[in-house]
């Protein structure tokens, strides 16, 4: 009886976290795209150096976003982790948080009136650590110095 | 000079596989693996548990000793009886069986770990005969014998290790939850394989001891008529048990084939023995 009851609260678990992880997912990646042609104007650089010796300001400006795994990637990543190769459960999960930390990052960029980020990094961070029991989740941090003009 | 951000293609850093697709992929790979794993840990488990010494299974049924009933009048009937079938199944060394009583209405026998047979009222009750009553005892006698308790219990245990250790984390007090549920408490369930060894075994003893099998049968047929009776309840005995029409038959042709008779003088069961009328009262 105990081990019907786990089944059912899985399959639930399970579906739910299908369902709402496509649902969030779609909805994101078009948010995503709409958002990276607005921003099409505000360019990023890894160089460390402005390519341009612009006689404007510079600024700190950041985007960071928290992500976190639904159920069903979870069970199917654990899954995967028995195999090995690609975690494609989690990729569509990075892509969309490091593409929403640099549109963050674009926003604020913007909003200061620059038309340039150089010295792009990214830092991520797992959220619940090292403790395998705990849920899955991760920062994915950009920042950089954007050129202001003055 | 003029910059620009190149726009990058979607779907460089996401795989295009649905996740569903994806998911019972893994889902097959693991299976397949969970199968072949657990199939050995149980073949294992089957061959090794047989050589595990005696002893070492009676230290290991003492653990669930309180669970058993104290002795009656009854219980020293029985004893003696399986004595003298063990006697007739040629008992290896070492090796002995201790009988219970259950003053419960439920038509059931049982063995399990360190050679305890539990022997219910609702069985002894509706025995006709010692003759009968000794086919079931030779029947528990056997499964001891052929060591199906503690081999029975291996493979829970290799199946439950090998669950626990594919499903780490998700299911780790599986073993320990076998254990639990395996051992003295309740019915171990035997495979059909190991019901038809065992039947032929007690078959034998009966024939040994009596010089005919008449009312061996009793009991199967008891059970079927039960069945017929409370299609919804069957008897306990008879859920773990296969078919009581192909055993019946059987038994008729193992007679048959080694020249016992079906039929002969059958001893009656003492006048005392019953401790009330049959539950019911067929």
């Amino acid at each position: 009886m105990g081990e019907f009851l786990d089944l059912i609260v899985f399959l639930v678990l399970m579906v739910v976290g299908y369902v709402a992880g496509r649902i969030a997912e779609r909805r994101h990646y078009r948010s995503i795209l709409e958002r990276e042609k607005q921003m099409a104007g505000v360019l990023v650089f890894s160089n460390r150096f402005p390519p341009l010796s612009g006689a404007g300001g510079q600024a700190l400006v950041a985007g960071s976003v928290v992500v976190s795994e639904d159920y069903f990637k979870r069970v199917v990543s654990s899954l995967q982790s028995v195999f090995g190769g690609r975690l494609r459960a989690y990729e569509s999960l990075l892509d969309r948080a490091r593409r929403e930390a640099v549109l963050r990052m674009k926003q604020e960029a913007s909003e200061q009136g620059a038309r340039m980020i150089v010295n792009v990094k990214f830092q991520t961070f797992s959220i619940p650590g090292r403790n395998p029991r705990s849920y899955g989740a991760v920062e994915v941090m950009a920042y950089g110095t954007a050129l202001t003009a003055r | 000079m003029q910059y620009s951000n190149p726009q990058i293609p979607e779907g460089i850093n996401v795989s295009a596989t649905h996740p569903l697709l994806d998911f019972l992929r893994l889902l097959g790979g693991i299976a397949v693996a969970a199968a072949l794993v657990i199939g050995v840990a149980a073949l294992l488990a089957d061959k090794l548990a047989r050589h595990l010494p005696f002893s070492a299974e009676e230290r290991l049924a003492a653990r669930f000793a309180g669970a058993l009933p104290p002795p009656s009048p009854q219980s020293a009937y029985l004893q003696a009886l399986a004595d003298r079938i063990a006697a007739a199944q040629d008992l290896p060394e070492g090796m002995r069986v201790r009988l219970h009583f259950v003053d419960e209405p439920a038509i059931n026998a049982f063995a399990t770990l360190g050679g305890n047979i539990v022997v219910f009222r609702g069985l002894l009750d509706r025995m006709p005969s010692e003759n009968a009553l000794a086919m079931v005892i030779a029947h528990e006698v056997a499964h001891v014998k052929l060591r199906h308790p503690v081999t029975t219990l291996g493979r829970g245990l290799a199946i439950g290790v090998a669950v626990a250790t594919l499903s780490a984390g998700a299911g780790g007090d599986i073993a320990g939850r076998t254990l639990g549920n395996g051992g003295l408490l309740t019915v171990l369930t035997f495979s059909r394989a190991q019901e038809r060894e065992a039947d032929a075994r007690a078959l034998g003893a009966v024939a040994a001891l009596y010089g005919h099998v008449a009312g061996a049968d009793r009991i199967f047929r008891l059970l079927g008529e039960e069945a017929a009776r409370l299609p919804l309840d069957p008897p306990a005995l008879l859920r773990t048990h296969p078919l009581d029409r192909e055993r019946i038959d059987a038994i008729a042709a193992m007679a048959a084939a080694n020249g016992w008779s079906l039929a002969g003088a059958v001893r009656p069961l003492p006048a005392d023995l019953r401790g009330r009328p049959p539950a019911g009262g067929s």
